[in-house]
């Protein structure tokens, strides 16, 4: 089982310490995202990387539509992981979708997670009039699962039926695998839906874990009011708000997003 | 080289790490009603649709980070008055000198977006069709499955019935054989035989009998029976009648007393739904006598051997069973070599068409008067009876119950 479970997420792990950090990744790609930022960790804490099941080198076989129709499946990924590897207690760092991943898996957890640090995270993407801005309207939403799906069109048609029994010619499964960030359109669509349309805002007081809100200064999906909406409704949350824009500050500026990492493990007296 | 690219054909743009537009040419600027340095400084994907833009901070700007280029990316670019643009981005990551230089041309593909969204619908519709197939099917296999065990649990249910129906039927086969009458052993001095034919055929028993057995004294029981009444009913019926009359007989009654206490048993105790007619008859071989007791019986015919004349046997008493208390006379005939004597119920008298043309008792007397005493057995007497009545009820039929007991006396060579 324990293998299963490493092998269905593709769990690498590695580094030295105590205490393990657990990197989550977001909707779109999957743990190369982290490559930047790791190497600043793993002399003090073990590292577990892993890929959610239908991104990266996960086994796609194990996708199923019903369990990962809502983030409970995709937090369900995080605590079989856990489980697999008797973790207790880790730092959970979870970009975007991952950060209300982690809150669910540490809910559900108690004692999961000592500290979680969330990179860009949000509770709701859709804005919800009038007191409420998450950043987006549906239609907008409607309009990333068109792109997506143009965007899928070259190999989708021949590529798609391959994934789905790859058993058949394992090296275009291969080929797909290869490929970063991509994934098989009906699954990267689902989760797309997933994380757009859901709303986790009223699972925010169930949340029981210190937790580091990292906030970009000009991010597209996830704006400033929203980092701060969590800051108000995560008790014991400290938000940092970072020079870096976009959405994607462990790509874009690993050494900032190093920095304020460390400067809250040191304050935890994690490090 | 600004010129070149600054008056090239397509949309050309540069940009920083961090996705900020450092150039952009004429082509670019005039697609999107842009002038001057309106675009410098500007955030990338602030072009995009909104969907766009998500799809960039995923997508895009992973990949063209990491992989450092990105090619033929379907995308949407929002002109400075609304309007959406489909174009194709290429783009691509270059350093010089340290220091990472992005750049990136755009192709407007009006015509190709419309295609290619109509090939999405196409490729939509096709993947619900293959999806109602697959459910199709699947609900086509769970019913050949749902069938197949039906058809399963068919078959052992059949089992069992034919388990159940083959021991009902050995139970029912028993049974009739203990009911159905039939000569066991020979009786002295005699030739017998009997043709016995119940209306339920499928029954295998009727309501008629007949009964041949020993006595204590060395004498033997001749009985002929008819319960009013065919089938299962009357079969039953006939067993008491039959079994009471040699319980009777064996304790060393005489005939008529034997009838006159059956009766009243009979009648007092409600045994029947309706009545017998019955010929007892004990027949003593050492001095060929028979005595009888005939409770409303067809007259038994007697074929004597030396005339060749018939004589006939009447009731001695009423029918049995009906009333308690009835009287029965007792007879005595005293038989010779090579007669025959035919005991028989209705249904072989009633033969016919119809009640105005029925065989009747003389009918069966002519046939009996017929046969010549020399090539006589008491089966070809009997055969003969049969075929004569059936001959006679070609069109009707034989429908009622038909017993026929015949006794012959044995010749002095046939004994010797």
């Amino acid at each position: 089982m324990t293998e299963n479970i490493l092998a269905r997420n593709n769990v690498r792990v590695f580094g030295e310490g105590a205490r393990t950090i657990i990197f989550a990744h977001g909707f779109g790609c999957d743990q190369n995202m982290w490559r930047l930022v790791t190497g600043a960790f793993d002399k003090s804490f073990r590292i577990v990387l892993f890929d959610y099941v239908g991104a990266g080198k996960s086994d796609r076989r194990a996708y199923s539509p019903e369990r990962y129709g809502s983030l409970a499946g995709y937090a369900q990924d995080v605590r079989d992981i856990c489980a697999a590897l008797d973790l207790k207690d880790a730092i959970f760092v979870g970009h975007s979708v991952s950060g209300m991943i982690g809150a669910l898996a540490s809910i559900q957890e108690p004692g999961l997670f000592w500290d979680m640090i969330l990179v860009c995270p949000s509770p709701r993407y859709i804005n919800d009039p009038p007191d409420y801005v998450g950043g987006f309207e549906r239609a907008e939403i409607e309009g990333l699962l068109d792109m997506m799906e143009q965007n899928y069109l070259g190999w989708a048609s021949f590529l798609a039926p391959v994934v789905m029994k790859n058993s058949d010619r394992p090296e275009l499964g291969q080929e797909l695998e290869d490929s970063f960030c991509s994934t098989d359109p009906k699954t990267a669509r689902q989760f797309a839906e997933v994380t757009f349309f859901s709303d986790n805002r009223a699972d925010l007081p169930n949340v029981r874990t210190p937790s580091l809100i990292i906030q970009c200064s000009d991010d597209a999906i996830a704006p400033i009011d929203v980092g701060e909406y969590l800051f108000r409704h995560l008790a014991g949350s400290s938000l940092r708000v970072i020079e870096a824009t976009g959405h994607c500050p462990h790509l874009s500026h690993p050494e900032e997003t190093i920095g304020v990492i460390q400067d809250y493990l040191t304050a935890r007296n994690l490090l | 080289m600004n010129d070149l690219l600054n008056d090239a054909p397509c949309a050309f743009l540069t940009f920083s790490s961090e996705s900020l537009i450092e150039f952009a040419n004429a082509a670019l600027l005039s697609l999107l009603g842009y002038a001057g340095d309106e675009l410098r400084g500007r955030r990338l994907d602030s072009l995009l649709s909104p969907g766009g833009r998500v799809f960039y901070q995923t997508h895009l700007y992973p990949l063209l980070h990491m992989q450092g280029r990105l090619d033929e990316i379907s995308l949407s670019l929002m002109t400075k008055g609304g309007e959406e643009i489909p174009v194709l981005l290429y783009a691509q990551r270059t350093e010089k000198e340290g220091v990472d230089f992005y750049s990136g041309v755009l192709a407007p593909m009006r015509q190709r977006r419309r295609f290619e969204e109509e090939l999405i619908l196409a490729r939509r519709a096709a993947e619900e069709a293959a999806e109602g197939q697959r459910a199709a099917n699947a609900a086509l296999e769970e019913a050949r499955r749902a069938l197949e065990a039906q058809h399963a649990e068919l078959q052992t249910l059949n089992a069992v019935i034919e388990a159940r129906s083959e021991r009902e039927r050995n139970i029912a086969e028993r049974l009739q054989d203990a009911l159905r009458p039939a000569l066991h052993g020979p009786v002295p001095g005699l030739d017998l035989a009997y043709y016995y034919q119940p209306a339920l055929e499928e029954a295998g028993v009727g309501g008629d009998f007949f009964d041949v057995f020993p006595l204590d004294s060395g004498r033997y029981a001749l009985v002929v029976g008819d319960l009013a009444g065919k089938g299962l009913d009357a079969a039953a019926q006939t067993a008491t009648v039959r079994h009471m009359l040699r319980a009777l007989l064996y304790i060393g009654e005489e005939p008529a007393s034997a009838i006159v206490k059956l009766n009243d048993m009979l009648a007092g105790n409600a045994l029947l739904t309706g009545f017998a007619t019955l010929f007892v008859g004990v027949y003593d071989p050492q001095h060929f006598a028979v005595t009888y007791v005939s409770c409303g019986q067809e007259p038994g015919l007697l074929l004597r051997a030396d005339t060749g004349g018939v004589e006939s046997l009447m009731p001695t008493g009423p029918v049995l069973g009906a009333f308690a208390g009835s009287v029965f006379q007792q007879r005595c005939v005293l038989l010779e070599p090579e007669d025959v004597l035919c005991l028989f119920t209705d249904g072989l008298t009633e033969a016919g068409l119809e009640r105005s043309n029925m065989l009747g008792v003389e009918g069966i007397a002519d046939l009996l008067r017929e046969e010549t005493p020399e090539a006589q057995t008491a089966a070809s007497v009997a055969r003969r009876l049969i075929d004569g009545t059936e001959m006679f009820a070609t069109a009707a039929g034989i429908r009622d119950d038909v017993c026929l007991l015949v006794v012959r006396v044995q010749s002095k060579t046939d004994s010797d």
